[in-house]
């Protein structure tokens, strides 16, 4: 991999914890010297972050057409027939 | 028995998805409805529920299991809207401000942005760290030779989309809110 794949995989796994202790703090002081690591680490974080949100966002819109698609349907009309009658629809 | 949400494939994910919501979804309605709740508000808790679920479910539950599973995680939910909603009316009659919704962390105009300008990094992405599906799963599923192969993929569009979130940042100050 070329080097600057290895440095992201590197602060991978400094932030889930799977640097072993010397590494961990070996990279604690580079992050002190080194304001570009540090940086690069944040926004790592905050990449996974993002990434777990877009993952959520498009797992809403499935659960969307899930349920779209149960209440519209004809061969779900027993199910919309059900939901409809608890509400009184 | 036991299955993994998360390790199957895309077409068992729709179905097993659909199941549930055939299952879980009934009672969860009529529950909600006989606390005063609509239809709508149904939805929503039980959509925030099946996520909870699978972001939850990196451990393997018994399918039997499922079912009640969910429906514990959107009955706690309720309960938790229902309390709220009651202070907040508590406090509509004391005419003091009522903080906001609490909205989701990452700002939807960058998730679109996202979408639109690095979709298929995007999507391989989320499959390692919002799925958590392995490796080999993933190489077969997005076509390519190996677990290998993929993991340099995830690397570089690691790369590739924490620069866009660096560079983008400033036009989405609110992202992270």
């Amino acid at each position: 991999m070329r080097t600057s794949l290895n440095n992201i995989l590197e602060t991978e796994q400094y932030l889930i914890g799977q640097l072993a202790p010397e590494d961990r703090l070996a990279y604690d002081a580079r992050m002190i010297v080194d304001e570009d690591l540090k940086e690069q680490t944040r926004w790592q974080l905050q990449t996974y972050e993002v990434v777990r949100a877009y993952g959520r966002m498009q797992f809403r819109d499935q659960l969307d057409k899930i349920h779209d698609r149960l209440m519209a349907a004809p061969q779900h009309t027993v199910f919309r027939n059900k939901i409809r009658n608890i509400f009184n629809l | 028995m036991t299955e993994q949400i998360a390790s199957c494939a895309l077409q068992d994910k729709e179905i097993l998805l659909t199941r549930l919501y055939q299952s879980v979804f009934p009672p969860l309605c009529k529950y909600i409805s006989k606390k005063g709740g609509s239809l709508e508000e149904a939805k929503d808790i039980f959509h925030d529920a099946l996520i909870i679920y699978y972001e939850k479910n990196a451990m393997t539950i018994a399918i039997a299991d499922q079912k009640a599973y969910v429906f514990g995680i959107a009955k706690h939910l309720w309960n938790k809207k229902l309390r709220e909603k009651q202070r907040y009316t508590e406090l509509d009659t004391l005419s003091v401000p009522v903080p906001a919704q609490r909205k989701d962390v990452v700002s939807t105009k960058l998730l679109l942005f996202l979408k639109q300008t690095g979709n298929k990094c995007m999507e391989l992405l989320q499959a390692f760290y919002f799925e958590n599906q392995n490796a080999e799963k993933i190489a077969e599923r997005f076509g390519f030779s190996g677990v290998r192969s993929a993991t340099v993929q995830k690397f570089k569009c690691l790369q590739k989309v924490r620069d866009l979130v660096r560079s983008n940042a400033q036009q989405y100050e609110d992202f992270l809110e």
